[in-house]
């Protein structure tokens, strides 16, 4: 758990409950661990062999046979020689104990890699297995199970009522229960009802919610293999459901719109020009060189990102810093979804762009950026930085493995992204941001990859409300829309940028790279992004549909 | 083999020694925390300081061996050159 600096107060820490951000992967992740351990295993085992060389040297030398001239003396140095391969603290035991190290050191390194992988490995394929096998049953099958969990949940939901019965009386029982500790924090199904029996006021409990975090991911992965399940045709279980569903539903979507006739449509990206405003709700777009203030950190290019959603149409955002050496770096910012459409609409930012970026598809947004970043006349030696809120940072993430060779990818910010299964290049950095409660990170069934170029940060909103910089930020979800709100992510971003962690530090180093001091001079260009008729109405014209 | 070998075996031991040292420490200082890593750190630290012990040994076996190569070039006093010398292990 990193500790979260206070900006008012270099070197002073906040106290531990304002630490609700838990940060995994990056250079003091686990695998980066686990590298080191490998590195240092290398390193004592490449110390054996020079304390092997040191040992036959030393062997050589002592059995070197001395002329009667010198008898005394070379005995003397016989001797001597000796003495440094002999005994407990000699050369030779020395070598024993570097070759001992060596070998712990590469053992630990592949007993933790083979139990981490077993460990998770086993669980995945009961959701998935499970998930198929329930699918499959039908809907006789589905409604026995329906009824038996049904009456399962029912007894479940009046021992619940009956320990809050307790819980809530004045005895002797109510004093007792009443101290009993928060079990929400356990894991599984063992958390949900231990915070159902355990927290808030009243016979009731306020509400279950619905699981997060890893509890999400294997739900996600349970549900989506049980719809392949349900499908017809035989659906062989295997290590990625979710992909795999999200390419049927693509190609159901495209078979869809063909049978109901709908227009093709061709993607457009026009540049906006004028405006009368940097980032307020309605403004538009355009060049405005000079007047904008350069992002400094994580929290100023998420905040950008959110100020894209708030945009009237579908905006991509292509900034250029212009720094004072002469140099110049890119930010290019991808909002998140804005349209539910499953059938290719107007609108590119829909669940026909998520489908296809989860399948691994072709698709509208990432060829949107990419024509934008060429218009907007980003250099190949360039560093960009590339940034998206939920879509937006699936559209980014895969942008920075295909745009390898095209351009200068240094650095990737996700907010609220389903990004496990999308590789990110050695020599990419990415900073995953993640609320605990926000599904929408969980939809790919997997934690993100514990890689030391990517770190995950995820911040617990159920902690109490904390104060951050004099300003009281509330952090009790009340549904979950604001829990994956870009402009939450931005307050998160906010926060990660005061945290004081190896992993986040590694980060912040690769970032600073691209955005320089803050005194870079600003331009930034708005694209509109729209699927338009092939013979359709003047683009000029664009229209927004809600999402 | 002559006797000025003996001295450039110990100098080769006390560079592999050296490089042995170096890469101890260079794997010592790898990022990685926690309580096995401070375990670990403490067992290239004692390891380290035997390297030394050794190191300082066999400083003082190559000195030796130095003096003992003088000495047999020079031969006994007195004795420089006249008939052969004999050789014993």
């Amino acid at each position: 758990m990193g500790r979260v600096a206070d900006p008012g107060g270099p070197g002073v820490a906040l106290p531990p409950t304002v630490g609700a951000l838990h940060v995994r992967g990056g250079v003091a992740g686990t695998r980066a661990t686990l590298e080191s351990i490998a590195a240092a295993a290398v390193r004592a085992d490449r110390a054996v062999r020079s304390l092997a060389a040191a040992a036959s040297c030393v062997r050589r030398a002592a059995a070197h046979p001395w002329p009667a001239a010198a008898h005394d003396a070379g005995h003397a140095a016989a001797a001597a020689l000796a003495q440094v391969d002999r005994g407990d603290s000699g050369l030779a035991a020395c070598a024993d104990r570097a070759a001992a190290l060596s070998v712990a050191l590469g053992t630990a390194v592949r007993t933790y890699e083979d139990a981490d992988r077993l460990a998770r490995a086993r669980v995945e394929a009961i959701m998935v297995v499970g998930g198929a096998r329930t699918g499959e049953l039908g809907p006789k099958g589905w409604a026995l199970l329906a009824l038996l969990g049904g009456r399962a949940l029912t007894s479940m939901a009046t021992y619940v009522v009956a320990l809050r019965a307790v819980r809530c009386s004045p005895g002797i029982a109510g004093v007792l229960a009443r101290q009993a500790p928060d079990l929400s924090g356990l894991p599984g199904v063992a958390g949900w009802l231990g915070g159902a029996v355990t927290t808030g006021d009243g016979l009731l409990p306020d509400g279950l919610g619905v699981p997060y975090g890893d509890d999400a991911e294997l739900t996600i992965l349970w549900a989506a293999s049980f719809a392949l399940g349900a499908m017809p045709g035989l659906w062989r279980p295997n290590g990625r459901p979710v992909e795999e569903l999200a390419a049927r539903l693509t190609l159901t979507g495209h078979v869809a719109a063909r049978i109901l006739g709908l227009p093709e449509r061709q993607l457009v990206v026009a540049p906006l020009v004028g405006g009368s405003g940097r980032r307020s709700g309605g403004g538009s777009g355009g060049r405005r060189p000079g007047e904008e203030r350069a992002p400094q950190g994580v929290g100023d290019v998420v905040a950008q990102v959110a100020a894209l959603g708030d945009e009237p149409q579908p905006t991509i955002a292509v900034q250029r810093l212009d720094h004072a050496d002469g140099t110049r770096s890119w930010v290019v910012s991808v909002p998140g979804t804005r349209s539910m459409d499953l059938l290719g609409g107007e609108n590119p930012m829909d669940n026909t762009t998520n489908l296809a970026l989860m399948a691994g598809l072709p698709d509208d947004m990432t060829e949107a950026v990419e024509v934008a970043m060429l218009r907007a006349g980003v250099g190949p030696d360039e560093p960009v930085l590339l940034a998206g809120h939920s879509q937006g940072g699936m559209v980014v993430t895969r942008l920075a493995a295909s745009l390898q060779g095209t351009f200068d990818i240094d650095a990737v910010v996700t907010a609220g992204s389903p990004v496990s299964s999308m590789p990110v290049p050695d020599g990419v950095a990415a900073l995953h941001l993640e609320h605990a409660q926000d599904a929408v990170p969980a939809l790919e069934g997997r934690p993100n990859p514990d890689a030391a170029n990517r770190t995950t940060v995820v911040r617990d909103l159920h902690l109490p409300p904390e104060t951050f910089a004099g300003a009281t930020l509330g952090t009790q979800p009340d549904d979950l829309i604001p829990v994956h709100e870009a402009w939450r992510y931005a307050e998160t971003a906010a926060l990660v940028d005061g945290l004081d962690d190896p992993s986040v530090r590694g980060f912040r180093e690769v970032l600073n790279g691209v955005l320089g001091d803050g005194t870079a001079r600003v331009t930034t260009q708005e694209y509109a992004v729209a699927r338009l008729p092939v013979q359709g109405p003047d683009p000029a014209r664009l229209k927004t549909r809600g999402g | 083999m002559d006797d000025g070998g003996v001295a450039r075996l110990c100098a080769a031991a006390l560079a592999a020694l050296s490089d042995a040292r170096s890469e101890l420490v260079a794997g010592a200082g790898v990022e990685w925390q926690g309580s096995a890593a401070e375990r670990y750190r403490d067992v290239v630290e004692d390891l380290l300081a035997a390297l030394a012990r050794v190191t300082r040994r066999l400083e003082h076996a190559r000195g030796l061996a130095a003096e003992a190569a003088r000495t047999a070039v020079a031969g006994p006093a007195g004795t420089a050159g006249a008939g052969g010398a004999s050789w014993a292990g």
